[in-house]
């Protein structure tokens, strides 16, 4: 009897628990003040990483950017006043706008550019997205606000390298405070400045009232982790929060339906994919990956799995990027699949798939359903579905998989870092090519390409690479996912970026 | 003076009891020979008939996959009687002679025992089989160990705490004056009389684990991604329940019902074999 009752009042406290979360949630809720519901909580917003492509939603508001992507992607100046590319075709010669300062009063200036490239790429630092900066060979201190980047070779894509969500300016100051907790208390000179972070609970944002032009409209902007789904959208849905990311696509036409709300919708801002491993037998055969490629109904997978949310994949590099060139996509054809695996002499061979959980829309829904059709042709799969994100890398970087399943967001819009990161030689097992993809010809193209200062000839290369890389079927091409977010209905000119998801928050406001 | 009646027949006397006993009839014989009775198969995948509503077709809908959920729901609760069934068996194995040895030792081989088990019903049980399937992976043995292992100190308690009370009762005491070694007293006094009590916590254990196993599938944990399993179907439909409650429902009715079964069952064995309420039972006929 007493356990009992004992059992009761614990229930009753869980209850109470459970309905105070939502008026928790409601904390600080202004006209002006934004309360963004966010998937999952970052280990820091330091830019030497990106764990989570909403990381640079935040980004673009606390720092400002050599140049930065407008709405429709385009990278424009931001904190260039003027640019010139000298005769020799790699010395690009940048003047900053003046009086800008970061939020800490550090001067916006050559030193600070210098101090932010040099520590991204300094060797130490092992800063996963180095990469960005790596086309520069020297940064320059030429005056006060002049600064000079000379490229390795000609970088036509050199803007949209230093327009991605992590091509940040930051603080020297700061940085040399902080040190390792400068991705903790991250200093910018963007329109919003970092007030303070309650692990798990939220992020808080201010308006920066230092900026240049226009005050923006928004006092507070609050971040919040939501993990659940159905959760991020409810809350939205009672107006206990203004904005969500990543909507259940089975949750649309509901939503659509509800006038307090709406949709904002990315069109294909992933290529999702899985990509297969070519030194591992059987998927190191060229007919195994074909067979593969034929016996997933990718169109079956986008009506059922996404609810409609995208659309066949048709290369490497879907559009909005350079060059862009729809090859595919393979048929649904099992017939031909259980050939093809039969002429390789695989038919029945076992195939281990790993797919992640909750990193992407029905990505663990998606796994099971090209395991399934994977063995309506007869051959044995074992699928691992991991939900958490550095063991689901740690499994791939093992290299014991057949197929590992990606969405890949292009970042920079432009092709070179995405064949560089996903399907370049010397970047063979290595994240993000851990399916080992390398082809000499193909490596010998990606940097003709990256070198052409052409626009017409660079995409014409990018078609010939594209070609050359379909047609050794690297990956199970399946669908482009939309990226959908949840807004209320009377938030205005809020933007969202078509290839990466990310949010453009600054210039938005509330119409009522 | 009543007719004898034997336990069983007290249990399938009392109202809950034959609930209980129905329950875990219909549960038994649809995991069992259900799957074999329909057409479709567990894993019959076909995407284009994915999500639909019950019908003469699908009894129970079919769920993301196009998969027929009854039959799902039917194979899926196999493992979960298993692993309920190999819970009992171990804390039977293991429990019943650790309680009978602390028992009938007594003295420090009783205090060491004891305290062994006093840790593992410290700690939660969902932590206990996490914990032991994150060392030695997943697979249906391993979560069969797993959840078995907290059944160990249940059954030794249990069994520890009859022995004692048994050895102090005449009949016990009367066989040893007459000189009757420890193996005979074992086996023809003290099993007997701790039977009852062994049968009737094997009840609840085995609702205790079909819920953890089911609990573990559903934080995803032991069955491969895609098994017919109760927790698991769970999970993997969690994010549709608010367009195909149908997915989450079932499974979790099959759960339900079948743990409340053995609930009652084990509920009502315990009424049996209790002398005060048997009886009672015994003098109304009611419970």
């Amino acid at each position: 009897m007493r356990e009992r009752r004992m059992l009761m009042s614990v229930g009753a406290l869980m209850l109470l628990l459970v309905l105070a979360t939502p008026i928790g949630l409601a904390w600080a809720a202004g006209k002006q003040d934004l309360v963004v519901l966010l998937s999952r909580e970052f280990g820091h917003l330091d830019p030497v990483d990106l764990q989570a492509s909403d990381q640079g939603i935040l980004f673009h508001l606390i720092f400002s950017y050599l140049y930065r992507l407008n709405k429709d992607a385009v990278p424009v100046p931001d904190l260039v006043e003027s640019e010139r590319i000298e005769k020799d075709n790699v010395t690009w010669t940048l003047t900053l706008k003046k009086g800008r300062t970061f939020h800490d009063g550090t001067p916006v200036n050559a030193d600070a550019v210098k101090h932010t490239i040099d520590r991204m790429v300094d060797p130490e630092r092992k800063a996963p997205q180095r990469v960005l900066f790596a086309p520069i060979k020297e940064v320059r201190v030429r005056g006060e606000h002049t600064v000079q980047l000379v490229t390795h070779q000609p970088f036509p894509a050199l803007r949209y390298n230093l327009a991605h969500s992590n091509a940040v300016i930051l603080s020297p100051t700061a940085d040399r405070k902080l040190g390792k907790d400068f991705g903790r208390n991250p200093v910018g000179s963007g329109p919003y400045r970092f007030v303070e972070w309650v692990a798990g609970q939220r992020i808080v944002l201010q308006r920066y009232d230092g900026g240049p032009g226009p005050r923006p409209y928004w006092e507070t902007i609050i971040f919040k982790p939501v993990p659940d789904t159905v959760t991020r959208e409810l809350l939205v849905e009672k107006g206990e929060a203004d904005v969500a990311v990543r909507v259940n696509p089975l949750d649309t036409a509901r939503l659509s339906a509800n006038k307090a709300v709406r949709l904002l919708v990315a069109e294909g801002a992933r290529n999702a994919f899985f990509q297969l491993n070519m030194t591992r037998p059987p998927t190191d055969n060229l007919k195994v990956r074909q067979a593969l490629n034929y016996a997933v109904d990718k169109d079956a997978i986008i009506k059922v799995v996404l609810n409609g949310a995208g659309s066949p994949s048709r290369t490497v590099l879907e559009k909005p990027l350079l060059g862009s060139k729809a090859i595919g996509p393979y048929p649904y054809d099992p017939k031909k699949a259980r050939q093809l695996l039969k002429e390789a002499g695989a038919d029945g061979a076992t195939i281990d798939i790993v797919v992640s959980q909750g990193n992407h829309v029905q990505d663990a829904a998606t796994g099971e359903a090209v395991a399934n059709y994977l063995k309506a042709v007869g051959l044995k799969v074992n699928l691992k579905v991991l939900g958490d994100q550095p063991a689901y890398v740690e499994l791939m970087r093992r290299r014991e998989h057949s197929a590992a399943f990606i969405a890949w967001s292009p970042g920079t819009f432009d092709p070179d870092q995405v064949l560089r990161r996903l399907l370049w030689g010397e970047n063979a097992g290595k994240p993000w090519n851990f399916g080992a993809f390398k082809d000499d010809a193909v490596d010998a193209l990606i940097e003709r390409a990256a070198g052409t200062l052409d626009p017409e000839a660079r995409k014409a290369l990018y078609e010939e690479i594209q070609e050359k890389i379909f047609a050794q079927v690297p990956w199970i091409f399946l669908h482009r996912l939309n990226g959908v977010s949840l807004l209320r209905a009377d938030i205005d000119n809020l933007h969202v970026l078509p290839g990466v998801e990310i949010l453009l928050i600054a210039d938005a406001r509330r119409t009522n | 003076m009543p007719a004898r009646v034997g336990p069983l027949g007290l249990v399938l006397h009392s109202a809950a009891g034959g609930i209980g006993s129905v329950l875990v009839a219909v549960t038994l014989l649809a995991v069992t020979i259900g799957p074999w009775l329909s057409s479709h198969e567990a894993d019959g995948f076909d995407m284009a008939g994915a999500f639909q509503p019950s019908s003469a077709r699908h009894w129970l809908g079919t769920d993301q996959m196009g998969r027929d959920l009854l039959v799902r729901i039917m194979a899926g609760g196999r493992l979960s009687l298993l692993v309920g069934l190999g819970t009992v068996l171990l804390g039977i194995g293991v429990g019943v002679p650790l309680g009978l040895v602390s028992g009938g030792a007594g003295g420090k081989l009783d205090a060491v025992i004891m305290r062994g088990v006093d840790i593992l019903l410290a700690i939660p049980a969902l932590i206990v089989a996490l914990a032991v399937i994150a060392v030695i992976g997943p697979g249906a043995l391993n979560i069969t160990l797993a959840i078995g292992l907290r059944s160990i100190p249940i059954y030794a308690r249990i069994v520890r705490a009859e022995v004692i009370g048994l050895t102090a009762r005449d009949f016990i005491q009367g066989a040893r004056a007459l000189g009757a070694r420890p193996g005979r007293i074992l086996w023809r006094h003290l099993l007997p009389n701790l039977a009852g009590s062994v049968v009737a916590i094997s009840g609840l254990r085995m609702a205790t684990g079909i819920l953890t196993a089911a609990s573990l599938t559903f934080l995803g944990l032991g069955v491969p991604a895609g098994e017919a399993e109760w927790g698991a179907m769970i999970n993997e439909a969690k994010q549709y329940i608010r367009v195909h409650s149908h997915l989450v429902t079932y499974p979790g009715v099959a759960i339900m019902l079948s743990v409340l079964g053995f609930n009652l069952v084990g509920d009502a064995l315990q009424d049996a074999i209790n002398p005060r309420i048997r009886a009672r039972i015994r003098s109304t006929g009611t419970n």
